[in-house]
């Protein structure tokens, strides 16, 4: 399968992008590179060169650079490619040009071990493969699963809501052992003799061979009898290379694709698989030649040298294999020149602090609720006390007769639309104030949401200023959704960003509508890995969430946060005072020398004074935020103002639900009155 | 019992359209207050750049020796918005004194040493954003009277501002001098 993503142009140096099978690939060589992810910043400018020189397209060449683990650059005759290395290497890419040797067996699946003294057999029925101590071992810990793409997949997407793009880690050498090792490991070793030719190889699969040879080592766990294998391997073997990257490497014919529907996925990745250790075996091969060679100070890390720093350029040399006596002092001097350009620190992820943890109920606040709480149980307890169930249902076909109970819920239906159509008409009669000249008091603002914590949506992973989590299980007889619990993020400040300025939005005891909704099963923890649609499950959870980047419409009271300090008058009072008590400043302003200041020398020392001061007090306030980043939006002290936050795609959608709902409200109210009027005319009428 | 019953109604729905009243008429007197507050907004900003004149004065005395003339138009037009009474009085010195801070800053293109000068710098950018809120300000004054003067023409709304004596608003509206090509002067005194 080959996948061109660019033509081949004629020219010199030209090379093209390719994923060839390995075995057509007689001619042409592979530039392997070690990925990286962030891009570093050299690596940026060369996609631009690589574009200019090679004509190779800038978006392909970044896609190839990105990521982690070794990845194809890409496919070419040598010749070419030896104008491609040097190029890389100076901007900081560890590269490799390999010569693949096709496949030619499969590793022999082995059915047991034996551990002695000197040596570990690795048994296949009458085939046997032993390592010796001191032997070449090329290991390779795969998952067939997907299991550790996702999990790679979803540790970026949460650091990247959490630290922003630039500070999202991969998982690192550890972290990818102890996943594979979770899920389904597959261990290949093969086994090289001197030339680093592969002489044996053999696979293990976890749970599918004896592990009774391992003796005193064994486990009772499949990944623990895995990871001891590598163990002991690495401990026997004189060269030892472990590779655990197998499905994240964008090697060409080595990708790892779930399929769904698949009978037997083991099967179909097995062949990749063997693709990809035989290439490790060809890398191991390639860094065991550079190895070898008298150590040669490229121009390449010279160069890498004067732009990275001594530390990057000793990195590259490492990387590619070149061990450079002297080096560092040569770096360090290239480095130290005034004219070397200093290495620049890697820009710092947008770390935001952790959401603040809930306030404690102030004490006024809960008494108060308790009492009307215990107040209603209270009442409550004794209306049903006093009653039998036979009275209370006397009572309210007694209320349904007279007009009573329709028209308790008339007035309630009247008042909620009369409140809706309250808070409709302050909405319309707010204009809208912007970011940096908001004044205090009653506002209403609109602009993007931003983040001031790292707040993330539970289910849905999306950073986020809000978020409300419901969970529901289906009800067995009537088939309807409960509702059994329900969570917010509380309340956590965030920042409203207009084009003039920032300031800050407490949404605690705001009205909050979300639009953004999703709804998933039990399992169904991210939408990126969700299948569309809810499981047919007997629960379910609806999340609610105002994601970063929003645009949304705040009506609230502003304060301001700006501390009041002292006056340029107080303060200028204060430098005079403590002036008349120094005698030796004092004597600075005395020109005339006759021990006491003239009403002109007094006039000079004040003035100075006064400039200090002013000049003081306005680098203090340079220094200090903009006013609009200290006024905060939150809930007004009168009850009856409206506080909403709304995702909204503008103000008129947000009044015409309000309008919809009062009207509703008010119509209901308007029926269930007539309906109580006509029950109480009948009533008194006798007819009721 | 009919009669009752159709009685019993009209009170209901005359109950609701009362109701409605208050709603209309207390929302009219919220938005002729909502005025009134964007005026005195606005008035603030005024006061804070009126505030902070005499600094910016005195940071540019030290260094503008030569331009007394246009230090001393300043400091008349500073005094004219001090004594300045009515609206519409004080609406003409504002603009006054945003003229000829307009003629300092031209000037201070001449002494690069006060440009560059720190205290300088911290009022001038000061004074631009005091400037910036201004005019924000007063477009928030110009929505709010818009929205009421929207309102007390509208229909059921009208009615209530009829009865109740709401008149319109005047926006506030530049001055048409203002809105000539600025001519800029650069003669040396």
């Amino acid at each position: 399968m080959i996948y061109c993503l660019q033509k081949a142009i004629s020219h010199a140096a030209t090379v093209t992008f390719a994923y060839p099978r390995i075995k057509t690939m007689s001619q042409a060589q592979l530039l392997i590179v070690k990925k990286t992810t962030p891009l570093p910043e050299e690596a940026q400018q060369l996609v631009g060169t690589l574009k200019e020189k090679f004509n190779l397209d800038a978006y392909t060449a970044r896609q190839r650079l990105t990521g982690q683990g070794l990845g194809l650059f890409v496919k070419a005759p040598r010749e070419k490619l030896k104008k491609l290395t040097p190029l890389l290497t100076r901007h900081g890419v560890a590269n490799w040009i390999i010569d693949p040797t096709p496949p030619r067996f499969a590793p022999t699946r082995a059915r047991s071990l034996e551990i002695r003294e000197d040596q570990i057999s690795f048994l296949a029925g009458e085939q046997k493969m032993v390592l010796e101590r001191g032997d070449r071992v090329v290991a390779i810990l795969a998952d067939l699963t997907g299991n550790m793409i996702q999990r790679n997949l979803k540790k970026l997407v949460v650091q990247t809501a959490y630290l922003g793009s630039d500070a999202a880690a991969q998982l690192d050498d550890n972290e990818l052992y102890k996943t594979v090792l979770h899920n389904q490991p597959v261990l290949d070793l093969y086994l090289l003799d001197e030339k680093n030719a592969v002489r044996q190889a053999v696979r293990l699969f976890a749970g599918r061979y004896d592990p009774s040879g391992l003796g005193k080592h064994k486990t009772y766990s499949v990944g623990g009898n895995i990871d001891v294998i590598v163990k002991l391997t690495r401990d026997y073997a004189g060269k030892f290379t472990l590779h655990t990257d197998f499905g994240l490497s964008d090697l060409p014919g080595c990708r790892l694709k779930k399929i769904e529907g698949e009978q037997n996925p083991d099967k179909t990745h097995l062949t990749p698989l063997t693709r990809f250790g035989w290439l490790m075996v060809d890398m191991h091969a390639r860094m065991q030649a550079d190895e070898a060679k008298p150590a040669v100070l490229s121009p390449g890390v010279i160069a890498a040298s004067a732009v990275l720093g001594a530390p990057a350029a000793v990195a590259i040399a490492t990387a590619t294999g070149a061990t450079v006596p002297g080096f560092e002092e040569l770096a360090a001097e290239i480095h130290g020149s005034p004219e070397a350009p200093q290495p620049e620190t890697p820009p710092a992820g947008r770390a935001l602090p952790p959401p603040p943890a809930l306030k404690p109920i102030n004490h006024r606040t809960l008494i108060r609720q308790l009492l009307s709480f215990a107040g209603l149980a209270i009442g409550a307890g004794l209306f049903f006390i006093g009653t039998s169930g036979e009275m209370l249902a006397t009572a309210a076909r007694f209320g349904l007769r007279t007009g009573a109970a329709p028209a308790l819920f008339s007035l309630l239906f009247g008042w909620l639309g009369f409140h809706s159509l309250r808070i409709k008409r302050h909405i319309e009669n707010l204009p809208t104030s912007r970011a940096r000249s908001v004044a205090m008091g009653l506002v209403e603002v609109q602009g993007y949401a931003r983040r001031k914590y790292a707040l993330v949506s539970p289910m849905t992973h999306q950073s986020c200023v809000f978020y409300r989590l419901r969970k529901y299980r289906r009800d067995d007889e009537s088939r309807n959704w409960k509702e059994y619990s329900s969570t917010d993020c509380g309340p956590v400040p965030f920042d409203l960003e207009d084009d003039t300025g920032r300031l800050t939005v407490d949404p605690a005891g705001a009205t909050i509508k979300a639009k953004h909704r999703q709804e998933g099963g039990p399992g169904q923890g991210s939408m990126i890995f969700a299948a569309a649609g809810v499981h047919d499950s007997r629960e379910k959870w609806v999340e609610e969430v105002i994601p970063e980047g929003t645009f949304i419409y705040v009506t609230g009271f502003a304060r301001s946060e700006q501390r009041a300090g002292l006056s340029l008058r107080e303060r200028t009072v204060a430098a005079l005072r403590e002036l008349k008590q120094n005698r030796h400043q004092l004597k600075r302003y005395d020109t005339d020398g006759d021990g006491q200041l003239s009403e002109d020398e007094w006039q000079k020392a004040r003035e100075e004074v006064e400039q200090q001061v002013l000049r003081q007090s306005l680098e203090e306030k340079q220094e200090a935020p903009p006013q609009q980043s200290q006024v905060v939006i939150g809930r007004p002290e009168r009850r009856s103002l409206p506080f909403i936050i709304a995702e909204t795609e503008s103000e008129t959608h947000l009044t015409r639900n309000y309008a919809i709902t009062s009207g509703a409200l008010l119509i209901l109210g308007l029926g269930l009155g007539i309906f109580a009027l006509v029950k109480l005319v009948y009533f008194l009428g006798g007819r009721g | 019992m009919s009669i009752l019953i159709a009685l019993g109604v009209i009170l209901l729905i005359l109950t609701g359209v009362i109701l409605y009243v208050i709603v209309i008429y207390n929302g009219l007197v919220a938005l002729k207050n909502n005025i009134d507050k964007a005026w005195s907004n606005i008035d603030i900003l005024l006061k804070q750049r009126f505030d902070e004149l005499p600094k910016l004065i005195k940071v540019c005395e030290g260094y503008m020796q030569h331009e007394k003339t246009t230090l001393e138009a300043v400091i008349k037009a500073r005094s004219m918005v001090s004594s300045a009474r009515s609206d519409s009085e004080k609406l003409s010195a504002q603009n006054a004194l945003s003229d000829t801070l307009k003629s300092l800053f031209m000037v201070v293109e001449r002494y690069p040493d006060l440009k560059a000068d720190k205290a300088f710098r911290q009022l001038g950018a000061r004074i631009t954003e005091i400037e910036d809120q201004i005019a924000d300000r007063r477009e928030l004054f110009n929505e709010s009277v818009n929205i009421y003067n929207i309102r007390i023409e509208q229909f059921p709304d009208v009615l209530i501002a009829k009865v109740f004596n709401f008149a319109g608003r005047t926006l506030w509206q530049i001055d048409p001098a203002h809105r000539a090509d600025v001519e800029v002067s650069f003669q040396h005194t």
